[in-house]
This record gives C-alpha cells, sequence and structure tokens, in this order.
C-alpha cells in the first residue's frame, strides 16, 4: 500500500513571557511576526518567506498552535528552541518556547498531554 | 587527519561606478548577503575556511574560497549582493573550481577567450597596431 507523505506539521507551542512587559495585548497577528522574527534570525528569509500558519492561540496561558511546512518543520522547531527573546514595539521581552507536542496530524495534538505541570 | 575540502568561486565583480573595492569590503558584503538570507546557521555553517583569496580589482576578478557543502550557500547569496563597502556594485559567478590552480587555469583560459573575442572586432589597422603593441610587450620579457 502506497503511503502518503504529509504535507504539514502541527506544533503545539507554548510561549513562556511576563504579560507585565508587553508594552500592548499580544494578538494572532503579532505572535506570528514574532514566531517569523524568531525563524529569520536563525535560518533568514529562505525559512522565514514559507508559509507559517496559527490555527489557535490562547493569550491567558500563552499556548499557540502553528502549521507548517513538513520541509521546513525542523528548522522551526530547531528555531523556536533557541530564541531567548521577541521583539514586540522596539523592545526586547524574554520568551521561552517550548514545543509541547508535534504531530503530522492535527487530531493527535487533541490526546493526552505529555507535560510535567 | 581528514583534509579539509574547499571550493573556489571565481567571480566577476562589476561596480557601476569606477571605484576602488577592497579585498575585506567584498568579504564582508558576501557576509551580509549570506546573513540576510539563510540566517545565524548560514554565517555559522560558512565561516570555516571562508575567505576572499584574489581580488584584482582590474581584471574584476576575484577568487573565494568556502568549505565544501556549505559553499551552496554561498552560491544562493551572491547575486544578490548590490553594494560593496557603499557602493553599487554586482558580483557574477563565472565558474568553481576544486583548487586554486585550477581557479588560475581557467582564469587564463577565460582572460585568452575574450581577448581572441576582442580581436575579431577590431579593424585590419586597429589589428596592426594592437599586434605591434603585443610583440613589443612579448618582446620586453
Amino acid at each position: 500500500m502506497k503511503t502518503l507523505e504529509p504535507r504539514h506539521w502541527y506544533l503545539d507551542v507554548h510561549m513562556d513571557y511576563s504579560h507585565q512587559d508587553l508594552p500592548c495585548k499580544m494578538t494572532v497577528d503579532l505572535v506570528q511576526v514574532v514566531l517569523r522574527a524568531a525563524v529569520d534570525t536563525m535560518f533568514g528569509e529562505v525559512s522565514s518567506s514559507l508559509p507559517l500558519d496559527i490555527l489557535k492561540f490562547d493569550s491567558k496561558c500563552g499556548k499557540v498552535i502553528i502549521r507548517v511546512p513538513s520541509s521546513n518543520y525542523a528548522k522551526i522547531r530547531a528555531a523556536l528552541t533557541v530564541c531567548p527573546s521577541m521583539r514586540v514595539a522596539g523592545k526586547d521581552i524574554p520568551v521561552v518556547y517550548s514545543v509541547q507536542q508535534a504531530s503530522s496530524c492535527l487530531l493527535s495534538l487533541a490526546g493526552p498531554q505529555r507535560v510535567i505541570v | 587527519m581528514v583534509r579539509f575540502k574547499k571550493r573556489y568561486f571565481i567571480v566577476e565583480v562589476i561596480p557601476k561606478s569606477q571605484a576602488h573595492i577592497q579585498r575585506e569590503e567584498l568579504q564582508r558584503a558576501i557576509v551580509e548577503a549570506v546573513k540576510r538570507l539563510h540566517g545565524d546557521f548560514g554565517v555559522a555553517a560558512t565561516t570555516p575556511g571562508f575567505h576572499v583569496k584574489y581580488c584584482n580589482i582590474k581584471t574584476r576578478i576575484a577568487f573565494i574560497s568556502v568549505g565544501r557543502g556549505p559553499h551552496q550557500l554561498v552560491a544562493s547569496a551572491l547575486p544578490l549582493i548590490t553594494k560593496i563597502g557603499g557602493q553599487a556594485a554586482t558580483v557574477c559567478t563565472i565558474h568553481l573550481a576544486a583548487s586554486m590552480r585550477h581557479a588560475f587555469l581557467f582564469v587564463k583560459r577565460y582572460h585568452e577567450e575574450k581577448i581572441k573575442k576582442l580581436e575579431e572586432s577590431l579593424t585590419s589597422a586597429e589589428m596592426n597596431h594592437w599586434k605591434q603593441e603585443k610583440d613589443r610587450i612579448l618582446s620586453r620579457r
């Protein structure tokens, strides 16, 4: 039987930052900008110009679900892992991106969380 | 010990105006282009063994040495250079060689072909003058 390669990968990312340091409210568009900036710093325009979709963002707990092309998945995960800060309104705010789950099937992100609380 | 393989880009540096381009300026322009296109990863990958080995602004030829593998990152960044040391200039890749010896052999052949093409376009009077000049230069050696 022929198996089809997944075209996209889905990542459940947790953004850990101080809400008091933010000069403005965190929105979906802003999250996309800071995620792209993290990829741009590490891997340049070649990687940051590829699609990066925000499927869900919860500003209260900082949970983001993103969809990326499978060819760019490793680069995006690597860039988010090493990114130390995000630039919001000309201000560098320390942030830690931790990838909680990653899968080629969006439904599998709804499964049990493997996170130590 | 395993040898460190290199690749040598033979490039033509074309400044928009009559300007003297330094070797360090060309190197900085290439690093900036790689950083823009491939980020910190690209710069880190290309740094070992990266040098502008030779830059002759009269013949517009420059040799850039890079480690084999990451040379592809440099190859993709070279056409995107638009400024060298604040002056408008472009870089055109002519050849990719595996050693300095073969790079110089290629440049010799490249210049000979260019001179041959130039000679074909000369008029008979110009050709006579050129032959006299050529004989004078060769007799001096």
